[in-house]
């Protein structure tokens, strides 16, 4: 695909840490590099066994997570950490499965990307009438460390959308119906469980003349991911960057027609845990499990069921640091035609 | 009853004479699909009682015969559910010239729905003619006659500018089958041929004042085939570029949606049938939650609330259904409506969190000070409302 797309400053508050940024200019096996990677950002990056753990050569220098990420599955060609199945829950690490690599049209802003990786024509006659819509999709992938909310507050603002003939294609949301009354089969997203996506509907354009410009910013909240292992230990303390964790409860599900344990955990210093987790955790070491532990949270007070029998403790995925981004991006010139494989 | 039913057979057989019957029939294996629609919705329109002449009528045309059995079996089915539910909600109208405000009042009145005009001018004239047509037929005829399409909304039905789509349709007294929507999707994505695809959803609607033992039923509505002009089956796998289908949901009705070749040769006849439980009586029953292994019984079944805990984390419980037919008890128990009492007379409604059909498990998110029993609603007798049905001339876009 012939595309230009500029990523523009992220504004970020001063006092946030600057991105990591990674250097790798050397050959050697794809796991080696991959581990190297993993170091150099202090993220776990898993490998499925079905990618061939081949020799490849990459440089980039000081780049960020996810460049880097590109960089390797692309010397690879085989290997890809975009799309896949919809696993649940998902798996703990990002994990770079067998695939074919695609270079989406993308912008890289700050340590954030986002590509445009899809374009639908929907035509319809319905019970109120004859229509057709087109929409483009869009994702916002982060790096593994940290996460994108999807919490109702994310607005993606598109300042202006542009065919190949230089027409105007935004609509007012306000003034277009977005087809929530009709039954839609969307585009899988290819950033699942690394992002967020957006399909935006357009108006009706020949894709076959391309697009000249998409321009818009993102502003969503972005929190970094932390694993912290907590003792079910009745009353035993386990400090964390949210605060000290005590243990109010741990007590096995009577009934229950599998080993389950109802635990209440309580922040020491009483502040509100609302959005603090992830809502997935594993008391499993030797397999690394990663089980949906759903908390359901009142105030300074969390409370689970995770499948275990007297689990003694258990890994917990918390949210903290949680900022405001904004991410600004700006696509031009796409084309379209005759990109299928 | 009986003397009414006669009298409308009379007027049937009077209405219907011979030669016309003979007709219409005749016109059921017409080359024109709209012809033979036409033909085989009056004849679905006739009173119940004249499934028999149809039964009995000599014919060597296979199609035409098949067609008759058909309907005479949609006029058994109308005749049961009009017996189960009472009166169709109907109109007849034979309004000239006259303003729409007062033809939606007219209908409304008829109908016992209250229709609200949407981008109409109240004032504008308009005709429209209703002889006993029942309320899916009539709602229709409003719109076809000011190009417009209607909402059954919870709050009334609202006409809205926009001529409806064309679309097949099958009213049942007070329900309807149709196609509400036919869909081309084209995609492209830079990772993979995103190959064409194409949809049908079909709804079936009911009047507002029938009630579905529970709204989330899976195969209440089920599209079984899909065939082409040609007879092949149109069928198609859901596309592997596809994320979730969001399928919109419908105040008064049930949705099912089938993805079809869409080079299929149209028009397309979708089949399929209904299976829905509709409440004909209901109980709120009322019980204690502090003994355990305490149960209360309503008929065949008995209730038993195990585990209650109510803490700062909120209300937690069970609640065992025991039952001859555990089928039944998902139909009759209304989860989403269940209510935890407290000595002071205050009522917390609780959420459903997941469990079978004969345990079910609830939470609540709030504490409840006091707790001295549960309530729910339980559906003493319901009705099965069943019948096949098949739409012919499905066109996609």
């Amino acid at each position: 695909m012939k595309q230009i797309a500029l990523g523009l400053l992220l504004i970020l508050p001063a006092q946030e840490k600057a991105p990591v940024r990674v250097t790798l200019s050397e050959s050697g096996s794809f796991s080696a590099l991959v581990r190297e990677l993993s170091t150099q950002c202090g993220v776990t990056i898993a490998i499925d066994p079905s990618v061939d753990d081949k020799q490849i050569k990459v440089s980039v220098r000081e780049a960020t997570v996810l460049q880097a990420l590109d960089a390797l599955c692309r010397a690879h060609k085989g290997a890809t950490y975009l799309g896949g199945a919809n696993a649940w829950p998902p798996p703990r690490h990002l994990t770079l499965r067998a695939g074919d690599w695609v270079d989406y049209p993308s912008v890289t802003a700050g340590e954030f990307k986002i590509l445009l990786d899809g374009w639908q024509r929907t035509k319809e006659i319905t019970d109120a009438g004859a229509d057709e819509t087109q929409r483009l999709s869009l994702s916002a992938l982060a790096p593994p460390n940290l996460r994108i909310l999807l919490n109702g507050k994310e607005t993606w603002s598109f300042s202006s959308i542009k065919d190949g003939k230089d027409n105007d294609l935004l609509l007012k949301e306000s003034s277009e119906a977005d087809g929530w009354d009709r039954t839609r089969l969307p585009l899988k997203t290819i950033g699942r469980h690394v992002g967020i996506s957006r399909a935006v509907r357009v108006r009706p354009f020949d894709k076959d003349a391309g697009l000249k410009l998409i321009e818009g910013v993102l502003e969503a909240d972005v929190v970094e991911l932390e694993d912290v292992t907590i003792s079910l230990d009745a009353g035993k303390e386990t400090a964390t960057a949210l605060g000290t964790f005590v243990v109010s409860s741990s007590t096995p599900v009577k009934g229950s027609s599998r080993p389950e344990t109802r635990v209440t955990l309580s922040l020491k210093e009483g502040t509100s845990l609302a959005d603090a987790f992830e809502g997935f955790g594993t008391t499993d070491k030797a397999e690394d499990r990663w089980d949906y532990v759903n908390p359901t949270i009142k105030g300074a007070i969390a409370e689970f069921q995770v499948r275990a029998q007297d689990p003694g403790w258990i890994v917990l995925r918390i949210r903290k640091n949680t900022r405001r981004v904004k991410i600004p991006f700006r696509f031009e010139n796409l084309s379209f035609a005759g990109e299928k494989k | 009853m009986r003397l009414l039913l006669t009298s409308t057979l009379l007027l049937s057989v009077l209405q219907e004479k011979q030669d016309d019957l003979s007709k219409w029939i005749g016109k059921l294996g017409a080359e024109s699909i709209e012809e033979r629609d036409a033909a085989a919705r009056h004849l679905e329109s006739l009173d119940p009682a004249a499934a028999e002449t149809l039964e009995a009528w000599k014919t060597d045309d296979a199609e035409i015969r098949a067609r008759l059995d058909s309907i005479a079996k949609t006029l058994r089915v109308r005749a049961s559910l009009a017996r189960v539910f009472g009166t169709t909600r109907r109109a007849t109208l034979a309004m000239k010239g006259a303003t729409l405000e007062s033809v939606a009042a007219a209908l409304g009145k008829a109908l016992d729905e209250k229709i609200e005009l949407v981008g109409f001018d109240p004032s504008a004239k308009v005709s429209l003619t209703l002889s006993n047509a029942p309320l899916w037929d009539s709602l229709s005829a409003l719109a076809d006659a000011v190009e417009g399409h209607i909402g059954y909304w919870a709050n009334g039905v609202k006409l809205s500018k926009g001529k409806r789509g064309t679309l097949p349709s099958k009213t049942m007294e007070q329900f309807q089958v149709s196609v509400v929507q036919a869909t081309r999707l084209e995609t492209w994505t830079p990772s993979s041929d995103a190959a064409p695809a194409a949809m049908i959803c079909v709804a079936l609607r009911y009047q507002r004042n029938l009630k579905p033992t529970r709204s989330d039923f899976n195969n209440e509505l089920k599209i079984t085939t899909v065939t082409d002009a040609k007879g092949n089956k149109a069928v198609a796998r859901r596309p592997a570029w596809g994320e979730s289908l969001m399928v919109a949901s419908r105040p008064f009705a049930f949705t099912d949606v089938v993805f079809v070749a869409p080079d299929a040769v149209l028009p397309l006849t979708v089949a399929g049938s209904v299976n829905v439980p509709f409440a004909i009586e209901e109980k709120t029953v009322e019980m204690a939650v502090a003994k355990a292994g305490e149960t209360t019984e309503e008929g065949d079944y008995s209730f038993e609330v195990r585990g209650f805990t109510s803490t700062e984390a909120g209300v937690r419980f069970a609640l065992r259904i025991k039952g001859p037919d555990s089928e039944e008890i998902g139909w009759r128990f209304q989860k989403d409506d269940v209510i935890v009492v407290a000595k002071d007379g205050s009522e917390s409604r609780v959420g459903w969190s997941g469990g079978s059909d004969t345990h079910y498990r609830f939470e609540g998110a709030a504490k409840v000070v006091d707790p001295v029993g549960i309530k729910f609603r339980w559906t003493t007798k319901f009705h099965r409302v069943q019948f096949d049905w098949t739409l012919e001339n499905v066109r996609l876009p």
